[in-house]
């Protein structure tokens, strides 16, 4: 239903016109969301002929038809409790079931003055954004982040969230984000805005989260908007159930002397294509990607990130580890592009990864375009297996070989977790991949 | 203990011990020394059960039992201890991770109940004061990151808390200085005792000095060619391995 076909953009021009989007009153809304389906019909969803997506096939979401869910899924009290890791912690908490905003379950009451988290659709409604200007990231139009899933992100963009920051605020506790997909099939346009007012702070957390044996499919579009001196902490969970589909792109616009912090976990999901793209756009401003992703089965995991070094002195950082087991695939593929007038750029990138199984496998692929020649940029990308001399040793230490096996595998991926400033985040990840792996790794 | 009969070994088709005769008994230490090349890390591999190596013939009983049927982890288990040439770095798990997983596997295999977190650090502090180690040891990544001579000591401090049947040193005093030597040697001689055996591994008679052996193997080209007690150490010493082996 899917695929480039006349099929595909009848089903969605039927998606656009006869589901009851929510947001219409917003006049401005409603033609911006003609002119992007416009857009995708002429672009139609990136093939496999194109660079970015030579390693994934969105084929398989080609014979699935799903809908557009505008209705309040319940979901049982107990259960949710269950779903959310950071429940005693009383994190600012929204949750969304099924792609709809569900306030009930939320905890949005302790919120600092000044700050506002709602759903976008009422953000849009009671004018916090009041124009397509102030929507559009327009800093990535054109670019590799625009492409047929993110016009239709836009086109049938049902919910998301809308967080603004004001200045020099710094909201001490984490915003906990959760998309939790249970009992129907769904397919949900996300889209989150986040705007950091200067030198405001805030410690984010998208997490997506399957709990029935399902297809669903979630597409995603978060934008950041970050100004002077903001810091951003950004953690993105994607822990979708084994048949879903998850296609998702942060896109960061930073402003001078901002930090954004990434962190992206993947695990679960058929395919899962996990998009970072940031713009360092004002000078000293500054980037810190990482990631881990574990692909088993037959599943798909394929992170992309952009960055640009569009202003001097500004510096990236990436570290990304992968697993791969059974015939699970994943992919890494970091560009870095430094502009011309980005003098004393330092961009550093490690990619490393780890296969479990003769027939996983994994992709990994620096690209580096640089413009000028005050830069200091680094990369390196390994893929391997267990180290054997390592097994041995812990054999001889009396250690079994599949206990030796996980604990080898867990402290791959620990490295990367360890950076993690929040320590209950640190535990519930490790948790979190701890039962990814042991479920997983076999003698 | 054990009892290595016409030992002969292999790695892919290239054939390294060609017929190895040694008896251990309890109580005892022997030490086998030989140039390079000669199958000595060979030995103690196959004997810790590394599966790059295959043997091609003889038989090993240890404590009754036939050796060469039990996987690395199960010789590890009933006893046997290898200390590594060069230990391995395994960066991302802690060293008191993988010291208390060991102890475990070992209580396991034994029928006991798991060893509570108050109860071994007590354990592995005694045992830290053994090898003269900081506890901030505890906390690092295994090996990563260690000088030769923390490597060693760490080696040691396994041992120790595992408190192995038959210990096997391979080079364990290579790229130690004198005072480590000491420290590593003081170590292995506290934990020798009436009940259990170490095979020191040694290509230098320097190591012989801090550990008396009771006997002393020269092994050449794959065959044990002449033993004896400490003074075919010294003799090796003033002769040479090629004075020996002519």
């Amino acid at each position: 239903m899917k695929s480039n076909t006349a099929d595909s953009f009848s089903y969605y021009r039927h998606l656009l016109t006869e589901t009851a989007l929510p947001g219409q009153e917003a006049a401005w809304l409603a033609s911006l969301r003609q002119r992007e389906f416009d857009r995708f019909l002429q672009n139609g969803f990136p093939s496999r002929k194109q660079e970015d997506w030579k390693y994934t096939s969105t084929a398989a979401l080609a014979n699935t038809a799903f809908e557009i869910n505008l209705q309040t899924q319940p979901l049982d009290k107990n259960r949710y409790e269950k779903t959310n890791p950071f429940i005693r912690l009383e994190y600012h908490t929204m949750v969304f079931v099924n792609g709809i905003f569900n306030k009930t379950l939320s905890h949005l009451d302790n919120l600092p003055k000044g700050v506002v988290l709602k759903e976008i659709i009422q953000a849009i409604l009671s004018n916090e954004i009041s124009s397509e200007a102030q929507f559009e990231n327009n800093a990535h139009r054109g670019k590799p982040s625009c492409h047929g899933f993110s016009t239709l992100n836009i086109a049938l963009m049902q919910s998301g969230f809308y967080l603004a920051v004001p200045e020099n605020c710094t909201i001490e506790k984490p915003i906990h984000v959760m998309y939790i997909a249970c009992d129907t099939p769904y397919e949900a346009h996300l889209h989150n805005h986040i705007v950091m007012e200067k030198g405001s702070h805030a410690h984010l957390i998208e997490h997506y989260i399957g709990l029935d044996k399902m297809s669903y499919f979630n597409n995603v579009i978060s934008d950041i908007f970050l100004k002077e001196e903001a810091l951003l902490n950004h953690c993105k969970i994607t822990a979708e159930s084994e048949d879903a589909f998850h296609i998702a792109t942060t896109r960061t616009t930073q402003g001078r002397s901002s930090t954004f912090k990434s962190y992206s976990f993947a695990s679960g999901g058929k395919l899962i294509r996990s998009d970072t793209h940031t713009l360092l756009k004002e000078k000293e401003s500054e980037a810190l990607l990482q990631g881990v992703f574990i692909a088993k089965n037959q599943q798909h995991i394929d992170h992309h990130t952009y960055i640009e070094h569009a202003s001097e002195h500004t510096r990236s950082r990436e570290w990304y580890k992968g697993i791969a087991h059974d015939k699970g695939r994943g992919v890494f593929n970091g560009r870095v592009r430094v502009e011309k007038g980005a003098i004393g750029t330092s961009a550093e990138q490690r990619s490393n990864n780890l296969l479990l199984s003769r027939e996983a496998e994994i992709d990994t692929k620096p690209e580096l375009e640089i413009f000028n020649d005050d830069v200091r940029c680094a990369h390196g990308a390994t893929v391997g297996y267990l180290d054997e001399e390592a097994l041995f040793y812990c054999a001889t230490r009396g250690i079994p070989l599949k206990e030796a096996r996980f604990l080898l595998t867990f402290a791959f991926v620990k490295e990367v977790v360890d950076t993690l400033e929040n320590p209950h985040l640190r535990s519930i990840l490790m948790y979190i991949m701890q039962s990814v792996l042991e479920d997983q790794i076999q003698c | 203990m054990i009892e290595i009969r016409g030992l002969e070994a292999a790695i892919g088709e290239k054939p390294i011990l060609k017929g190895i005769d040694l008896t251990i008994k309890a109580g005892e230490i022997h030490a086998i020394m030989g140039p390079n090349g000669s199958g000595k890390s060979t030995l103690s591999k196959i004997l810790a059960g590394h599966p790059d190596y295959t043997v091609t013939g003889g038989s090993i009983r240890y404590q009754g039992i036939d050796l060469l049927t039990l996987p690395a982890d199960q010789r590890a288990q009933q006893g046997i201890f290898l200390a590594f040439q060069y230990p391995v770095e395994i960066p991302g798990v802690s060293n008191i991770y993988l010291l208390k997983a060991a102890l475990n596997a070992k209580r396991r295999a034994q029928g006991l109940a798991e060893i509570d977190a108050f109860d071994f650090m007590q354990l592995i502090k005694a045992k830290l004061a053994l090898v003269q180690m900081d506890e901030k040891f505890l906390h690092r990544a295994v090996n990563a990151g260690f000088s030769g001579g923390e490597k060693k000591r760490n080696e040691i401090l396994q041992m120790a808390l595992l408190e192995p049947t038959l210990a096997i040193l391979d080079e364990t005093d290579s790229g130690l200085d004198i005072d480590a030597l000491k420290i590593v040697a003081q170590g292995v001689n506290s934990l020798h005792s009436k009940d259990n055996a170490i095979l020191l591994i040694t290509h230098y008679q320097r190591l012989l000095d801090y550990i008396i052996p009771d006997h002393v193997h020269i092994l050449s080209n794959g065959k044990i060619i002449r033993s004896g007690d400490a003074s075919l150490a010294t003799l090796l010493e003033t002769k040479g391995y090629a004075g020996i082996i002519q």
